[in-house]
């Protein structure tokens, strides 16, 4: 069965993606030369400690990216959305996979290899610039989350949490915004460093302040303004 | 050159030959680096170590050892696998993804005397 492959030029993702700006022309060579994949709930895109050989970009679903301590206990780096692209770091640093990714649901992805990527950097201006881009963001985030560890207690944490999910994956339904999301307790307990039972505790306190809501796993904003209090963002 | 329903094994002269194209890369953590039903994105030549091959309800199909290589019919057809396939810790491969296929391609149009693989063979879907 010979698969048919998907065009860069009607990805949705594609204005969010490091292949925005490019000619049509340049997409349907990049789209020749690609692999599209399902990857299921579970399945890994790569794991730590293993050579890169190439780079992922999210067509649809979400990614997490997961670090495991010496002490054994994973940690959620970040979380990879569609038009977001995973792998790219270790590629360009010649370093082994510092974590591993996993899709958090069924994830549509699109891979490129190494000797590809590499090519496309030299030749298309505007796929170096993204790239910049992509690792100039992630390395923002990656300090704005460092002074958070060192500076912000849980509850913040777990208020800036939410607002981060919001940002990329809330849909506003009016009175209140919907995260289309579903983490379970543990994996957000990662994210924001603390254990489980302490990460419910102030769920709790957030449900009984009329902060959020939940239906099943589906978490709900209701009021931002008090979030964004809790969260005590400085700008 | 032996070659089964999943794999090829090859031997130790056209293990060389690919060596020319690829660098010996180590996979420091077990890993599954095929699953069944995706399309490749690369096949791999294994040189230490050990790969075992799974079917879809993850029953063992096979343990493969040293020259054994996977998925170069599928990539180079663009075809689904159809196994699942577990690196194991420390296992040292040659990765061929689709530009290294592709400089192997060129390669072979350039100077067909190199041609110590029979590529039709190789690319053959069993």
């Amino acid at each position: 069965m010979i698969q048919k492959k998907d065009n860069c030029k009607t990805c949705s993702s594609l204005c969010d993606g490091i292949f925005n700006g490019l000619q049509e022309e340049s997409l349907d060579r990049i789209s020749e030369h690609k692999v599209s994949n399902l990857f299921k709930k579970g399945q890994t895109l790569f794991m730590q400690g293993n050579p890169p050989f190439g780079m992922y970009c999210i067509k649809s679903g979400i990614v997490k990216v997961t670090q495991v301590g010496p002490d054994g206990k994973e940690f959620i780096v970040r979380l990879a959305k569609p038009g977001d692209t995973v792998g790219h770091r270790s590629l360009f640093s010649e370093q082994s996979y510092k974590a591993t990714a996993t899709a958090v649901q069924d994830t549509k992805v699109c891979f490129y290899d190494k000797k590809y990527i590499q090519k496309l950097v030299k030749e298309e201006p505007s796929v170096s610039y993204n790239l910049i881009s992509a690792l100039g963001k992630d390395l923002g985030a990656a300090e704005t989350r460092l002074t958070s560890f060192s500076q912000k207690n849980v509850r913040e944490r777990l208020a800036e949490l939410l607002l981060v999910l919001k940002e990329a994956y809330g849909e506003d339904q009016g009175e209140r915004i919907k995260l289309n999301i579903k983490l379970t307790r543990e994996e957000m307990a990662s994210m924001i460093g603390t254990a489980s039972e302490t990460l419910i505790r102030f769920f709790t306190e957030f449900k009984n302040e009329e902060i959020i809501e939940q239906e099943g796993k589906v978490i709900f904003i209701t009021n931002q303004e008090k979030l964004i209090d809790f969260a005590n963002i400085v700008y | 050159m032996i070659r089964n329903k999943y794999f090829i094994q090859l031997t130790k002269e056209q293990i060389e030959f690919f060596k020319l194209f690829s660098e010996v890369v180590v996979f420091r953590s077990p890993t599954q680096i095929i699953y069944s039903g995706q399309i490749p994105m690369a096949a791999y030549l294994l040189l230490e170590g050990s790969i075992t091959l799974r079917d879809a309800q993850n029953r063992k199909l096979k343990n493969c050892d040293q020259g054994v290589l996977l998925g170069f019919t599928e990539i180079y057809n663009n075809t689904p696998y159809k196994y699942t396939a577990e690196i194991h810790q420390n296992s040292k491969v040659l990765i061929l993804d689709r530009s290294t296929i592709l400089e192997i391609n060129t390669s072979f149009q350039k100077r067909p005397q190199l041609n110590i693989i029979d590529l039709k063979e190789l690319t053959q879907i069993a």
